[in-house]
């Protein structure tokens, strides 16, 4: 074994020994938990998580939809049909209040 | 659980994630802390704010480095920050580099409480890097990566730290003869 290894093999008797009663003990762990997962922020984290985890395609689907309804004019999709018979010489005319005009 | 399922949970603010990542590294990096800081009680805080700072920063770890590297960086940086609160001098002190012959003549002197003393007296920036590759068995290539550092400079400072030690040890042995 050479000096360079005699130096080494020293350096880390000496560094193992140093450490070898330093433990992280469950108090510090519960106290890291405490300010951390337990924490208010914590816990906010972890519903926003949650949210995110909504499958992004059927999510995408339904805001799409909740929009469309929402800027479509009311009663677009309604067909309305205002008939008014007018009498004329004895015949009756139906007129349609629509762009789509048809004669009955 | 794997590493990647440890980040999830993490980033999700798994209790579970944390408690396995607490395990895992609690204890070393206590170790690694106190052997830097030379305080217990600094270095128990320096654990526990590294791990505050993992969950608070979790979202910003981009999985380029490993988690663990990730978290000594962390570690290492507070201690730092702790040392130099401390006035400690960080700053490289040429004049205590030895010759590079000094390492033979230690033959027969290595003696481990005089060596202990030595790396007591040690400037942190060598003891740094000292206790990250013979105590956490960290590569070079791994220091560089977690110190921001370039490979030559780890190499330099491993070198000229035992160089150091050599050389105290050297007058240690020779103020006995």
């Amino acid at each position: 074994m050479n000096r360079d290894d005699l130096l080494k093999d020293d350096i880390k008797i000496i560094f193992d020994e140093e450490t070898s009663e330093m433990e992280f003990t469950d108090k510090m762990m519960e106290s890291v938990l405490d300010q951390t997962t337990r924490s208010g922020k914590g816990k906010i984290r972890r519903i926003l998580n949650y949210e995110l985890q909504i499958p992004l395609i059927p999510a995408a689907v339904a805001v799409a939809a909740i929009f469309a309804v929402s800027i479509l004019p009311e009663g677009i999709l309604e067909k309305q049909y205002r008939l008014t018979a007018i009498e004329m010489a004895g015949s009756q005319v139906m007129v349609q209040e629509d762009k789509e005009v048809t004669r009955k | 659980m794997t590493e990647n399922q440890m980040i999830d949970g993490l980033i999700n603010g798994q209790e579970d994630a944390f408690r396995q990542m607490m395990q895992l590294y609690g204890n070393k990096l206590l170790g690694t802390c106190y052997l830097i800081l030379r305080d217990r009680e600094e270095a128990e805080d320096v654990v526990q704010e590294t791990f505050v700072r993992v969950f608070r920063r979790i979202r910003t770890f981009n999985r380029k480095s490993s988690l663990y590297t990730w978290i000594y960086r962390i570690a290492i940086n507070l201690s730092r920050d702790k040392l130099r609160k401390k006035t400690y001098d960080l700053s490289l002190n040429e004049e205590l580099v030895g010759e590079a012959d000094t390492l033979e003549r230690l033959e027969h002197r290595l003696d481990l409480e005089e060596l202990k003393t030595r790396l007591e007296e040690l400037s942190p920036i060598y003891r740094e890097a000292l206790v990250l590759f013979y105590y956490q068995d960290l590569s070079i290539a791994e220091i560089s990566d977690l110190l921001n550092e370039k490979e030559g400079t780890i190499k330099s400072r491993l070198s000229r730290a035992r160089r150091i030690l050599a050389k105290e040890m050297k007058k240690g042995g020779s103020e006995d003869e």
